[in-house]
C-alpha cells in the first residue's frame, strides 16, 4: 500500500550525506505508509509542553555528562553489553510486529518480561512467549487504553506485576484484537507475573547495570519521520517532522558507539532484522520512561523435559532439580513425604534418562509425571 | 552396616561429626585413621551453619523458605564459577558406598578419597533427600559437588 505522504527516503539519505552518514536509511514496508498509518505504528502519548521542557532539560544534562569522563560508579560496568550475545547465548525473544495498532507499549513491556524471564534463569531456550494481547486488550482496556490512545510502560508493567499475563498460546495478538481473543477462564494456571516494576528513567548507569544483571528495560522516545527509514548505524534525529511517541525494549548498549541497542516491534523488515542502535540521549530514549521488572515468576508445565541435575541441603524440604530448558526448580510438597516422593520420582527419571512433565508455580514444582 | 565393600585402602581425612549415632564400620571394609577428631563443643559459627539462617515457617509453604537455593550451573553450560560455598568444597570424588541404619537421620556416603562423610542431619527431609542424591550419584557413577561444613557433615550436594 502506498501512502500519499509516504516517507521521502531519498530526502533522508541526502540529509544524512550532508552529515557524513551517521546512519543508513532505506525503503521498507513502513516508509510506504501514509502518516496516519505510521502514527498507528507508535503508541506513546506525546508529553505536554511542561513535561517536554523537563525532558529536554534532562536530555541536555545527560548529553553534557556523557561528554565528560566516565563516572566512578559506572566504572565497573562493561563498555558494551548485548543480551542477544551473552557468552554466545541470546536471551532476547523473537522480533514481533504490532501492525496497525498503537500497542508498542505492550510489546516493549512484554519484551522486558520475556527477556528477564530468560536472563534471570540464564535459560535462553525458556518457553517465554507471553501475551501482548492480554496486557493491552485485556488489562489496558480496563483503564481505557485502545489502539488510538496508546499507553505508558509503568502502568502496563504494574498490571504485569499485580495481575500477570497469560501466554501467547492462550491469547494470540492481532492488531485491534480482530481475532476476538480473550484470556481463557483458566489463564491463571499458565501465566507470567513480574515480581516488581522499577523506574530507571534518566539513570543511565542504572539502566546499564539492570541490563547486565537482570534483563531488558523499556525505552520511550519521540519519533521523527526519518526514523521509519532507519536501516543501520547509530540513529540520531536528522530530518522530518515529529510523528508521535514510541516504546521499545532496550536490550544492550555500546559505549564506543555511544548507543543503546533497541528491539523494535515493527517486524524484521525494519532496521537490522528488527533491531537498531539509537544514540544516548537521543529523542528522550533514556530520560522519558525507562521501566524494568525485577524478575518474572511463571506458572507452567515443563512439557516433556529431561532432569539434568539435583541439589539438596540439610534444610527441610529443600530438594531442587535442574530441568532441561527451564533451569532450577524447587521441589514442593505440602508435607515432607510428598516432597521426598516427588524428589525421588525426579531423580529416578534422571537416572533412567526419562522424561518428566512438571507443573511449577513460581519456581516450585507442585505436580510431576515421570515417564 | 554397609553391605558394599571395597578393596581400596583409603585414608579417611574427614572430621567426624558431633553425633553419637552409629557410624559406618570402617574396620570391616574401609580403612580409617585412628586420630579422627572426637566430638567437641560446637562454636557459634558451626551452630549457625548447622541450624542455618532461615527462619522456620509453619505449614505447607515452609518448604520454599527454609533452605538456600542452588546457584551452580550445569557443567556443560556453566558460564560462571563454582557455587557460593559455606564450607569446604569437595569435587571430583565419586560416591563409592553409602551407609544408613535405624537411628534417625544417620545416613553416610563414602567419597572416593575423602572417605566416610555423614550427610546433614538438620532435618528429616534434608537427610532423606541428600540420601537419595548420594544414592543417585552412586548408581550413576557421578562425582557430586559436595560442600562440607565445619562440623564435618555434608551440608550441600549437587549431582549432575
Amino acid at each position: 500500500m502506498a501512502g500519499k505522504d509516504r516517507v521521502d527516503v531519498s530526502a533522508v539519505q541526502r540529509e544524512l550525506e550532508t552529515q557524513n552518514h551517521p546512519w543508513e536509511a532505506a525503503e521498507n514496508h513502513l516508509t510506504r505508509l501514509s502518516s496516519i498509518e505510521r502514527a498507528r505504528r507508535l503508541g506513546v502519548p506525546l508529553p505536554d509542553e511542561e513535561h517536554r521542557a523537563l525532558l529536554e532539560q534532562r536530555a541536555v544534562r545527560l548529553r553534557a555528562r556523557l561528554l565528560e569522563a566516565p563516572a566512578a560508579e559506572g566504572a565497573a560496568l562493561p563498555a558494551a553489553f548485548d543480551l542477544r550475545n551473552v557468552g554466545g547465548q541470546s536471551y532476547v525473544s523473537g522480533i514481533r510486529d504490532q501492525a496497525q495498532c498503537g500497542s508498542c507499549v505492550a510489546f516493549g513491556s512484554v519484551a522486558v518480561m520475556e527477556g528477564t524471564a530468560r536472563y534471570q534463569r540464564r535459560m535462553p531456550t525458556l518457553d517465554s512467549d507471553f501475551s501482548e494481547a492480554h496486557l493491552f486488550y485485556g488489562w489496558g482496556s480496563t483503564v481505557g487504553v485502545t489502539c488510538d490512545t496508546g499507553w505508558m510502560p509503568m502502568p502496563a508493567l504494574t498490571f504485569a506485576t499485580n495481575d500477570g499475563i497469560c501466554f501467547e498460546a492462550e491469547w494470540a495478538y492481532t492488531a485491534g484484537n480482530t481475532n476476538g481473543g480473550s484470556a481463557p477462564a483458566s489463564w491463571q494456571q499458565h501465566r507470567a507475573k513480574a515480581t516488581g516494576a522499577v523506574d530507571l528513567t534518566n539513570k543511565v548507569d542504572d539502566i546499564k547495570a539492570h541490563l547486565t544483571t537482570v534483563g531488558p528495560v523499556t525505552g520511550c522516545f519521540v519519533v521523527y519521520t526519518d526514523f521509519f527509514s532507519y536501516k543501520s548505524g547509530v540513529y540520531q534525529q536528522t530530518t522530518g517532522k515529529q510523528e508521535g511517541g514510541h516504546c521499545v525494549a532496550i536490550v544492550g548498549y555500546d559505549d564506543a558507539q555511544q548507543a543503546w541497542i533497541i528491539k523494535n516491534s515493527w517486524g524484521t523488515g525494519w532496521g537490522m532484522g528488527g533491531y537498531g542502535l539509537i544514540r544516548y540521549g537521543e529523542c528522550y530514549i533514556d530520560t522519558w520512561a525507562n521501566v524494568a521488572v525485577t524478575g518474572v515468576n511463571l506458572r507452567s508445565w515443563t512439557a516433556a523435559k529431561k532432569v539434568i541435575g539435583g541439589y539438596s541441603t540439610g534444610h527441610d524440604r529443600n530438594g531442587w532439580v535442574y530441568v532441561q530448558d527451564v533451569g532450577w526448580l524447587h521441589v514442593g510438597g505440602a508435607t515432607g513425604t510428598a516432597h521426598v516422593a516427588m524428589f525421588a520420582d525426579l531423580l529416578t527419571a534422571k537416572e533412567k534418562d526419562a522424561y518428566v512433565n512438571a507443573y511449577s508455580d513460581d519456581g516450585t514444582i507442585k505436580t510431576v509425571y515421570a515417564y | 552396616m554397609p553391605s558394599k565393600t571395597t578393596t581400596k585402602s583409603t585414608r579417611v581425612t574427614a572430621r567426624s561429626t558431633a553425633s553419637t549415632d552409629p557410624r559406618p564400620d570402617h574396620g570391616v571394609s574401609l580403612a580409617v585413621t585412628a586420630d579422627a577428631p572426637q566430638p567437641h563443643p560446637l562454636s557459634d559459627e558451626e551452630l549457625r551453619l548447622l541450624v542455618g539462617d532461615a527462619t522456620q515457617v509453619d505449614g505447607a509453604s515452609a518448604a520454599a523458605a527454609t533452605g538456600p537455593a542452588p546457584t551452580m550451573e550445569p557443567p556443560q553450560a556453566a558460564t560462571s564459577g563454582p557455587p557460593a560455598s559455606a564450607g569446604t568444597p569437595i569435587t571430583g570424588q565419586k560416591v563409592v558406598a553409602t551407609y544408613a541404619e535405624q537411628t534417625n537421620r544417620n545416613a553416610w556416603a563414602y567419597l572416593a578419597t575423602a572417605g566416610w562423610k555423614k550427610l546433614s542431619d538438620l532435618t528429616d527431609t534434608g537427610s532423606t533427600t541428600m540420601t537419595l542424591l548420594a544414592a543417585h550419584a552412586r548408581a550413576t557413577g557421578t562425582a557430586p559437588y559436595v560442600d562440607e561444613n565445619p562440623a564435618g557433615t555434608i551440608g550441600t550436594l549437587y549431582v549432575w
